[in-house]
């Protein structure tokens, strides 16, 4: 879960490594750049040449209902970016300044529902919220908060714990009380993490779309779910990418300043040990103790609404869900066209395959970046890149790429798991090259005086300390294609849902057996990435 | 005039301070001299009212403050590490105290500037915090305690840390500064002859 929201990728002294040789080098280069070209780069720049002549995008910019749709996306993104800002201050301030008993454990469970699948969360906040707050912005908001109370408790959480109490102390001793105190100091130093959490919250609300298809309605559409409709409903394309390539130049736009304002409000703090305090005084006691409740209270609410609800038919308790899952059927002759128990083994196909994919290609990128200079950053920022883009455009992307022959593989299966890696990746390399980074540089004189090679160092100390890390990074693939919903949307075919599609199109069916269905569906969704999580949080610990 | 009366402080069961006494006249120096982990800090942080005692009484100007909030006790503290505000320079440091107290810009400015003549560092008004050496900074957090004329004036090993030049240069700065601005202080340190050289009084712990 870390290396999610970490920013900074320490560089260590990597010398001896200049001595692999040239060609060994390059040739390093050659799959993760071919990958990244064909299955990411190629459909990005076929998106840009579908909106090449500029009337396509002043039609659009001229469109009153695209301008609608554009000020709520706007506008929920933040309203959701400040309501997480407020509610995760107070967790963040907990977890990073207090020592307690528990901390460790209500710290992994903070971070989790950043990680759980957005139509899981969707449907238990369906199941939790009473009808008439259904597609309403509050809704919205309300499970956009829960997602992203994760980042600020990372982000700032982290920030807090660098700033020493003392400072707020010495601002005591001159007179400020501890509002002011606070106001005056910690808060003041803490912008740069509030700002790069507003912007990183800001780009996850802004392009939300499972969260919007499922609690949001037709009404609370946002340009991403307008992009999906005007593509797969519509058939209109130009107009699709227009309002796709729209929106990464705003987006681009907003992070870009977000950083730049956030690099230069930036304060070094030259201490940097953390020290969290035990908790004292009465007061404290019940802030840690409140804040620990409501976390708890918070995360498992809508999980067990929504665990429950698979357990309702109607007004009345029944099993039917969890009986009938392999069942279309609602009444002889009418189907909800999904069958939920083959979803599953599909979702474990396709786990399988990105799990695969992304671990081979991570793998191979993450030595090229090591082994690589210049040409390494390269790569390395270029696998960065899917991190911007959201997974509406790239499954859009990869839509209209790979139509024609000889790459016309959009109907087969295995395009899935392929866009659910591009997602993987950037995360996984992250993972394996925070490890190969922290090569002590002492083995390798060891090494090299005892006659290894240059490519035999690499190998005996390097990439044999991959193999946690690699765990790590096929648990972090699994989850995301377990979840993964926006990309899935527009490469998948019917009678071959995975989950995520299987609960959208459940959810957004009505009666009472669809909806039993979805929620026993997205129960099951929940309990395996939830393992899937736990897993990662204890091998991160 | 400071008092100190039978003060008390343990951290989950471990005693740290046992029955402390002391006073300081008006306008002398106390110097606390012990080895570390023997609990001066601790002191000093009673005093200022950063932490509570779990009992006794301290006293300035025969008024009992034990139970005053720090912001409201007019006690001036150097922490051994400065603690210099990070996000302002070096006026918005000794100014901030004096804007709290609702100080209009024209005399804060000269308060500023007399301060620093006073810490010997003339026109280090615009200087970043980052850019000071250990010794700048011991002398600007010093300015800065001493703007809002604290009743009394706690320093946290004032001299800990600095080379030997500038230890012994801010020796003789700081014992000036003690005697110019007349202010009740109290001193901690491991360094006997140090404290000989500032304090009119030494309390030894162990």
């Amino acid at each position: 879960m870390d290396r999610y929201l970490d920013a900074n990728s320490s560089t260590l002294d990597v010398e001896g490594l200049n001595r692999i040789s040239r060609k060994v080098r390059i040739v390093s280069l050659f799959a993760p750049i071919g990958f990244l070209t064909l299955f990411f780069l190629f459909p990005i720049i076929k998106l840009f040449s579908k909106v090449i002549q500029l009337e396509n995008i002043f039609s659009v910019l001229s469109d009153d209902e695209t301008f609608r749709i554009f000020l709520f996306t706007f506008s929920q993104a933040l309203i959701s970016t400040i309501a997480s800002l407020i509610f995760g201050i107070m967790p963040a301030i907990a977890l990073s300044r207090y020592e307690f008993k528990g901390r460790r454990a209500l710290s992994a469970l903070v971070l989790v529902p950043f990680m759980l699948p957005t139509v899981v969360v969707a449907s238990a906040f369906v199941a939790l919220l009473p009808k008439d707050l259904h597609h309403t912005t509050f809704a919205v908001v309300i499970v956009h908060v829960f997602f992203n109370v994760a980042v600020v408790v990372r982000i700032v959480g982290l920030a807090l714990s660098q700033i020493p109490r003392e400072l707020e102390q010495s601002a005591q001793t001159l007179g400020a009380s501890p509002a002011s105190s606070f106001f005056h100091i910690t808060f003041r130093l803490l912008t740069p993490a509030f700002i790069s959490s507003s912007a990183i919250i800001f780009l996850f609300t802004f392009t939300s779309f499972g969260v919007i298809k499922i609690i949001g309605g037709p009404q609370n559409s946002t340009l991403e779910v307008e992009v999906a409709r005007n593509a797969l409903v519509l058939g209109d394309i130009s107009k699709a990418a227009a309002i796709s390539i729209l929106q990464l130049i705003f987006l681009t736009i907003c992070i870009t300043i977000a950083f730049y304002i956030s690099k230069k409000k930036s304060i070094h703090l030259s201490s940097n040990d953390i020290v969290r305090q035990p908790v004292l005084t009465p007061k404290e006691k019940v802030y840690i103790r409140s804040v620990t409740c409501l976390t708890v209270l918070t995360i498992a609410t809508p999980i067990v609404a929504l665990v429950t609800s698979s357990f309702r038919l109607g007004n009345t308790w029944s099993i039917y869900a969890w009986k009938n899952m392999s069942s279309s059927q609602i009444r002889p002759g009418i189907t909800t066209g999904v069958d939920p128990l083959s979803s599953i083994g599909i979702s474990f196909k396709f786990a399988l395959l990105a799990v695969a994919i992304t671990l081979v290609i991570a793998f191979l990128a993450a030595i090229a970046i090591y082994i690589n200079g210049f040409a390494g950053k390269i790569v390395e920022l270029g696998f960065a890149l899917p991190l911007a883009t959201s997974a509406v455009t790239l499954g859009f992307g990869m839509l209209i790429t790979f139509a024609f022959s000889p790459i016309n593989w959009r109907g087969q299966w295995w395009i899935i798991p392929i866009g659910h890696s591009i997602i993987a990746i950037p995360f996984v390399i992250r993972t394996l090259l925070l490890k190969l980074r922290m090569r002590p540089h002492t083995w390798v004189d060891a090494a090299s005086t005892l006659g290894a090679s240059p490519l035999k160092s690499l190998w005996s100390i390097d990439i044999l300390r991959m193999k946690r890390p690699l765990v790590m990074g096929a648990a972090i693939a699994a989850a995301i294609s377990f979840g993964e919903f926006g990309a899935t949307t527009f490469l998948t075919r019917t009678e071959s849902e995975s989950m995520p599609i299987a609960i959208a199109n459940l959810m957004g069916q009505t009666g009472n057996i669809p909806r039993a269905q979805g929620f026993m569906l997205a129960s099951i969704l929940a309990i395996v990435t939830g393992t899937v999580i736990f897993f990662i949080e204890v091998k991160d610990a | 005039m400071l008092k100190v009366k039978k003060v008390n402080k343990s951290f989950e069961d471990n005693l740290v301070l046992d029955q402390i006494s002391f006073e300081v006249p008006e306008g002398e120096t106390l110097a606390i001299l012990g080895p570390s982990g023997c609990g001066k800090s601790t002191l000093l942080k009673i005093i200022a009212g950063l932490l509570v005692p779990d009992c006794g009484y301290i006293e300035i100007d025969n008024i009992d403050i034990t139970k005053v909030p720090t912001h409201k006790r007019n006690v001036g503290l150097v922490f051994q590490d400065n603690q210099l505000f990070p996000h302002l320079n070096v006026s918005g440091n000794i100014e901030f105290g004096l804007k709290l107290l609702g100080w209009d810009k024209s005399h804060r400015k000269t308060k500023v500037s007399e301060l620093l003549d006073l810490v010997n560092l003339n026109g280090f008004e615009n200087r970043q915090i980052t850019d000071l050496s250990g010794g700048e900074s011991k002398r600007i957090a010093l300015a800065r305690s001493l703007a809002t004329a604290p009743k009394v004036l706690l320093l946290d090993e004032p001299l800990t840390g600095l080379d030997e030049h500038l230890h012994d240069q801010l020796l003789v700065d700081l014992k000036a500064v003690l005697f110019d601005s007349k202010t009740t202080t109290v001193l901690v340190t491991h360094d006997k002859s140090q404290a000989s050289e500032l304090a009119s009084e030494i309390l030894t712990l162990k």
